[in-house]
């Protein structure tokens, strides 16, 4: 079993889908639970074996618990999966928020097998993203996840729910016919030797000095379209301004448990695509998008905190504020120094397991009120004093106070651009400012004042609701307290990274 | 001076055309015979169908040229001959669940259903202009009538009046176009057709591109091709619903196949005209039938332009004009017969033969959960969205258009996946996510075979989705000659 203990963890969620149809509707839930945390449990020998000194992210002899079999050999594409540094950590990252998110489904009431089965199909497809290293296995998997999400958002989400879905599905399927269509040009006019979709094996090619050289498309170098095909594929997942405009909509409508999934992982897959194909695939690419790709950043940076500042829905402006972190990690891999790759990973994992809390608080007070204007609330401090305890450790790391995770990765990133590029990092510290604007006052207006008398006997946030925040919050200050103990897994390979790019 | 030379053993090489003359004739006049009369048609056709499959599979794996080179039996032409009897019996099927065409008819019906059989392959088969002409035609004819026999709807008979108007408007453009074509090379054989294209004098000249683009006419109407596409959306709403999965799927397939053979034969030089030709029609083909459906509220409609568009995706296929090309074409037409005849079967069992709007769907999961599920894997399949055997498809023919360097004609289709999937969710929106507004339709008086038949069809599309080696294999061993 050792053997395929990564197959195992990938499709471990998706083997209960049958059972779900035997139990009944409210059970169908626990089944979902079990099954995650028995996924959780079979990966612990992931991280306790996994070699923290091989490197692993162009050579295949270093890619860890490698898998491969067969699987059309008419096209060359194999069944490949494998992790490296940063693999590892986003199945971390996975695993733990998939473990959350059903926690956070425990009140879904209608076609509730309906929806774990989409839940666990979504959380394989997410899975095998991270570990396959087969460009079409990749793709596969990435567009596996789409209409899972579609149905997620579409059934079980809120008011403009099927507005919500319909545009996140075309909007990210628009990214990943590109995507497409620049897989197939990559294995077609590879460099050296037999044609091949393994990643791996791509970016050893480069490595060694090869370069892909095909026609001219359109009239403009074929390098360049493929990797601007491919960043523009990931980029409307990270989200990036301007494709980020999906973003608020989906994570508004879509149900508590699927922002959670949202924002904790789906937006890392595409910078998770950056750092595994599109950036090391074409690397004088990259340093001509350099620049540009810093400015983006910092567009996502301000104007998402500038965007989050003026909402009056507590959902959007966390959703905004997505956008505001997610061009942090942005920044940190544009940069391409050690400490702002390494930086931007950091930032990756926590900024999954903070966003995911601060949906869960959305979620406890929205089932509670029915609504999230930030306006309607008021001094709720004194009705529910664990919820507001719990609420303000999730906004101080998500500020990012030192002592929370948050604030090592913002800190790695700043140094690690600032050796590079100065005022785009300056710019970017006014985000940080904005963020702790928009966070203290819309949690001010919440929690302090005078009380809302509609909400005199709002409910204290249950059991399974912190059961859902309290490990995440344990995560994030240990994080804070020593990240080395997380930045020791991805290291190895984002500093052979950076020396790439 | 030709030898006359009996043509009669060539008949030893064609045995399931045979039979299905032979069946031609039994139903027309089975109701003439003594004691027929009584015998229910629905078996002998059946029999007949399976007599026929058998006879093409049974052929082994030589080529020959028939009748002085007008016909050409080889693999390519016997896989596609297998698939159209598969697709007839489908047909049948569908007949049975559906009440939409006269009981009282079914032995004319089936002999109208064998004609067209009968010239779908020679439609596969023919290597000569005017064997062309009578396979379009045997076609052709048939379905004029069969699309009148809906007896819900007096609109059927609008619209097979239409089809027949388009249908001889077309006919007789392909002839003016294949008179061009003799006029300019003095031969109507297709294998010397093209070199003596390529170096006739005229080669290059406006003559030469409207010669061959007015012969594409009337294969093009076959396929619903822009701009030969109009009655299609008419003749599919109004017809019965078996005939509309029947016409949505086997002429089709016939005209492609035929496409493809006429196209064979051509010499390099020409290839990159022919090429472009074929590209620009695929690329309006496709984007026009999108952006139809986008806005349809007929699921027989929609459906009607989604295949439109589909025509326009396997014409991306035989654009790149090599053996690969073709290959995966056949690859795509098996998937898509499997995806479209799921998708009829569905709609047969949930509109019960009367509501075809797609409003009348709303909320039907709850009522029948398995068979909307087999139908929602059916449209995620033909927009083309992994781990669907739709994707597969596309994949390829994306594949080996990048392959060719066709940037333009990769970069459409792109798009128009993408935008095809609008309409496709937009149908599983309705049964999924709305809620229906009165009463649940009464499914009590259906037979539960459409369900199983759907199912039957989602369950290789999720399977081709993930391992589809095995039909990779077989479309290697279609080739011609």
């Amino acid at each position: 079993m050792m053997d395929h203990i990564l197959s195992w963890v990938v499709f471990l969620p998706i083997t209960v889908i049958p059972i779900l149809w035997l139990l009944p509707a409210n059970k169908a839930k626990w089944a979902a639970l079990f099954i995650t945390i028995v996924d959780f449990i079979v990966a612990i020998p992931l991280f306790t074996g996994f070699d923290r000194l091989k490197v692993g992210v162009d050579d295949l002899a270093g890619m860890q618990f490698k898998e491969t079999l067969e699987w059309i050999p008419s096209l060359g594409i194999q069944y490949s999966l494998g992790v490296d540094g940063i693999s590892i950590t986003m199945i971390l990252l996975t695993l733990i928020i998939g473990l959350v998110a059903v926690l956070a489904s425990w009140n879904i009431d209608k076609l509730q097998r309906g929806y774990f089965a989409m839940f666990l199909l979504l959380q394989t497809a997410m899975l095998g993203v991270f570990v396959a290293l087969d460009l079409i296995l990749f793709y596969l998997f990435w567009e596996v996840m789409l209409f899972p999400m579609y149905f997620l958002i579409g059934v079980w989400g809120g008011p403009r729910r099927i507005y919500a879905a319909i545009k996140f599905f075309l909007y990210t399927l628009m990214g990943s016919v590109g995507m497409l269509l620049a897989i197939i040009a990559v294995w077609y006019y590879a460099p050296g030797g037999e044609r091949t979709f393994n990643i791996i094996e791509l970016l050893h090619r480069v490595q060694e000095g090869g370069t892909f050289v095909g026609p001219e498309i359109f009239g403009m170098p074929f390098a360049k379209v493929v990797f601007v095909a491919f960043f523009i594929g990931f980029a409307i997942k990270v989200p990036i301004f301007p494709f980020h405009t999906w973003l608020p909509d989906a994570h508004v409508e879509a149900p508590t448990a699927i922002s959670v999934i949202l924002a904790g992982v789906l937006l890392k897959m595409g910078t998770y695509g950056f750092l595994r194909i599109n950036f090391p695939l074409f690397p004088e690419v990259f340093v001509w998008f350099q620049d540009f790709l810093v400015a983006l950043a910092v567009i996502n940076i301000v104007y998402g905190a500038l965007c989050a500042l003026a909402q009056s829905d507590l959902k959007k402006m966390i959703a905004y504020s997505s956008v505001s972190h997610m061009g942090f990690v942005i920044l940190g891999i544009a940069a391409a120094t050690t400490q702002g790759i390494n930086g931007a990973v950091l930032q990756m994992f926590n900024h999954g397991t903070i966003t995911a809390m601060l949906f869960l608080l959305v979620g406890v007070v929205y089932d509670r009120a029915h609504h999230r204007r930030i306006a309607g609330f008021g001094g709720l401090a004194s009705v529910t004093p664990v919820y507001a305890a719990v609420t303000s450790i999730a906004y101080m790391a998500a500020i990012g106070l030192p002592g929370m995770s948050g604030f090592i990765s913002e800190l790695l990133i700043l140094t690690g651009s600032f050796k590079v590029y100065q005022l785009p990092t300056i710019i970017s510290g006014l985000g940080i400012i904005f963020g702790a604007g928009y966070m203290l006052w819309a949690y001010q207006r919440i929690f302090f004042g005078k009380l809302n008398p509609d909400y005199q006997d709002l409910k204290e946030i249950n059991f399974v609701e912190l059961c859902s925040v309290v490990p995440l919050i344990i995560i994030t200050v240990y994080l804070g307290l020593l990240p080395n103990r997380i930045i020791v897994f991805f290291e190895t390979s984002l500093n052979y990274l950076s020396e790439i790019l | 001076m030709v030898e006359m030379t009996s043509t009669l053993p060539y008949l030893s090489y064609i045995p399931a055309h045979l039979i299905m003359g032979v069946a031609i004739l039994v139903f027309f006049l089975a109701k003439a015979i003594p004691g027929l009369k009584n015998v229910s048609p629905v078996g002998i056709f059946v029999l007949v169908l399976i007599a026929g499959f058998v006879t093409e599979l049974m052929m082994g794996s030589e080529s020959k040229s028939l009748f002085f080179n007008m016909l050409q039996v080889d693999s390519y032409s016997r896989f596609y001959n297998q698939l159209f009897f598969i697709i007839i019996g489908v047909t049948v099927l569908m007949m049975k669940n559906n009440d939409e065409m006269n009981r009282s008819i079914e032995w004319e019906v089936f002999g109208l259903l064998s004609t067209i059989c009968l010239g779908m392959m020679m439609m596969t088969s023919a290597t000569h202009l005017l064997m062309i002409v009578v396979g379009i035609e045997l076609v052709s004819l048939p379905s004029y009538i069969l699309v009148a026999l809906n007896r819900r709807f007096s609109t059927s008979k609008e619209a097979s009046l239409k089809y027949v108007l388009f249908g001889s408007f077309a006919t007789g453009i392909m002839l003016y176009g294949i008179s061009l074509l003799f006029g300019l090379t003095g031969t109507l054989q297709l294998k010397s057709l093209w070199p003596a294209l390529a170096a006739s004098p005229n080669f290059g000249t406006p003559i030469y591109y409207i010669a061959i683009i007015m012969t594409l006419a009337g294969m093009s109407f076959k396929i619903a091709a822009v701009p030969f596409h109009f009655w299609c959306p008419d003749a599919y709403q109004a017809a019965p619903t078996p005939i509309t999965a029947f016409l949505s799927v086997a002429p089709k397939v016939a005209g492609l196949a035929l496409i493809m053979r006429f196209f064979a034969d051509h010499v390099p030089v020409q290839s990159e005209q022919l090429s472009m030709i074929v590209s620009l029609i695929a690329m309006i083909t496709m984007t026009l039938g999108n952006f139809a459906a986008l806005r349809q509220k007929d699921i027989k409609r929609l459906l009607a332009y989604s295949s439109i568009s589909h025509a326009g995706f396997l014409l991306m296929g035989i654009a790149v004009m090599n053996e690969v090309g073709r290959q995966y074409v056949f690859f795509y037409i098996v998937i898509y017969a499997l995806m479209n005849m799921g998708a009829f079967m569905a709609i047969i069992y949930l509109s019960q033969g009367r509501n075809f709007e797609i409003k009348s769907f709303a909320g039907l999961i709850k009522s029948k959960p398995v068979m909307v599920v087999g139908f929602t894997i059916c449209l995620f399949s033909l927009a083309g969205l992994p781990p669907f055997g739709g994707f597969v498809g596309k994949f390829y023919l994306f594949w080996v258009v990048i392959e060719k360097g066709f940037w333009a004609l990769a970069a459409v289709a792109g798009v128009n996946s993408v935008v095809s999937l609008y309409y496709y969710v937009g149908v599983i929106k309705t049964m999924i996510i709305d809620e229906r507004e009165g009463q649940m339709p009464d499914f009590s008086t259906q037979s539960s075979v459409p369900i199983g038949f759907v199912i039957l069809c989602a369950i290789p599309i999720v399977v081709f989705g993930l391992y589809w080696n095995p039909l990779v294999n077989l479309s290697a061993l279609v080739h011609m000659f």
